[in-house]
């Protein structure tokens, strides 16, 4: 009875025949590394079985790509191989709506120069500005910042960043309630206390303290496009709120009218 | 994206670009709901170097009542636009929404 082929050797053999059975041995020797990290990944919104799929495919690239000849140890080569792939789903995932790649780079360059501009310019800056300073054109501009509110980006109230101590939250410094109690901002009360803080800043800031966006922004510490995104969602989730409260028992979106309205400021 | 597209060209800052497509959002869930609808929605810009304009009507076949304003609605839209109207009716809605360029003062 002869003794069951190394790894190396079954590396050799698939390089010299690529039969599809000596692949799968190589997959089924490796399955426990590929469970392993994506266990590493876990905890982290996705399942663990989307995650034990992406590492499975990470493996499966690492044995296509392997070359036994380097001397570098196919478990090494491995890990890098499929911890990259478990990041790269976990990145694409942070989007709500999959927007393509060049939308997401794009908006993600956007971030930083909003930033960057507000401050050179000592204002918020123009959209044509703002596309001269990535080199895309408006159009891309607006794209992009379009696809961006499709951007699920990590809780501030969660704790992003072990490195900076604290939650994010922490580092926007204290809240204060400067609304005063005007009867269409108390009934709006009722629902900012269900969100989480930092969009519950915002939403004072803006709607009731009538800060810009980029005022907020530079206040708390964080992006212009952060605020745009906590700002639409919470009013999203506002508007489910009331939604739910006018019409409890039914699946929303009818409503009983909500009267008419004329209003200007 | 066509107002806030529109407001670009007219030299809206990116401040008031979000203020836009966050007024034309809310304005537009305050008309329609978020229901399909049977019937036609026309939605007419008009711009100037001063100001934008969105303004809406819908007509419908069907019955549902869209939301109409708010307190949120209301209050969200007196933040970001100069003017708001919103009529809900059951067969038929109107809306109109102004943003005003800050530096250059203008009336429709």
């Amino acid at each position: 009875m002869s003794e069951s082929p190394t790894t190396g050797e079954l590396f050799v053999l698939y390089a010299d025949t690529g039969e599809t059975a000596v692949r799968d041995k190589l997959v089924e020797a490796h399955l426990g590394l590929a469970a392993y990290l994506a266990r590493r990944f876990a905890n982290r919104g996705q399942p663990l079985d989307d995650l034990m799929q992406v590492a499975s495919v990470g493996l499966l690239k690492a044995i296509e790509r392997f070359d036994v000849t380097r001397g570098v140890a196919f478990s090494t080569f491995a890990t890098t191989t499929i911890v990259g792939e478990l990041k790269r789903h976990l990145r694409d995932r942070g989007w709500a709506v999959r927007a393509p790649r060049r939308m997401q780079e794009l908006y993600a360059s956007l971030g930083a120069s909003v930033d960057i501009l507000s401050q050179r310019l000592g204002r918020s800056p123009s959209v044509g500005e703002l596309a001269q300073e990535v080199g895309a054109s408006e159009e891309e501009v607006l794209e992009a910042l379009e696809a961006g509110q499709a951007y699920r980006f990590a809780s501030l109230d969660a704790n992003p960043d072990a490195e900076q101590g604290g939650s994010g939250y922490d580092r926007l410094g204290t809240s204060e309630r400067g609304y005063d109690t005007v009867e269409a901002r108390m009934a709006v009360d009722a629902f900012l206390a269900k969100l989480p803080e930092v969009s519950r800043k915002i939403v004072v800031k803006r709607f009731f303290e009538g800060m810009t966006q980029s005022e907020i922004a530079t206040e708390l510490g964080i992006s212009q496009m952060q605020v745009s995104r906590l700002l639409s969602r919470s009013v999203a989730t506002m508007r489910a709120f009331v939604r739910s409260e006018r019409n409890p028992d039914g699946p929303g979106g009818t409503g009983r009218p909500g009267g008419t309205g004329i209003g200007a400021s | 994206m066509t107002a806030a597209g529109l407001a670009v060209r007219f030299g809206f800052v990116y401040d008031e670009v979000e203020d836009i497509r966050l007024g034309v959002d809310e304005i537009c869930f305050a008309a329609f709901g978020d229901q399909q609808r049977d019937g036609t929605v026309e939605i007419t810009f008009r711009v100037a170097p001063q100001l934008i304009v969105v303004e809406g009507t819908g007509s419908f076949s069907d019955s549902v009542v869209a939301p109409g304003l708010n307190d949120l609605s209301r209050l969200v839209l007196a933040a970001v636009a100069d003017e708001h109207d919103v009529k809900v009716a059951v067969h038929h809605v109107e809306f109109r929404l102004v943003k005003r360029h800050p530096d250059r003062a203008a009336s429709v």
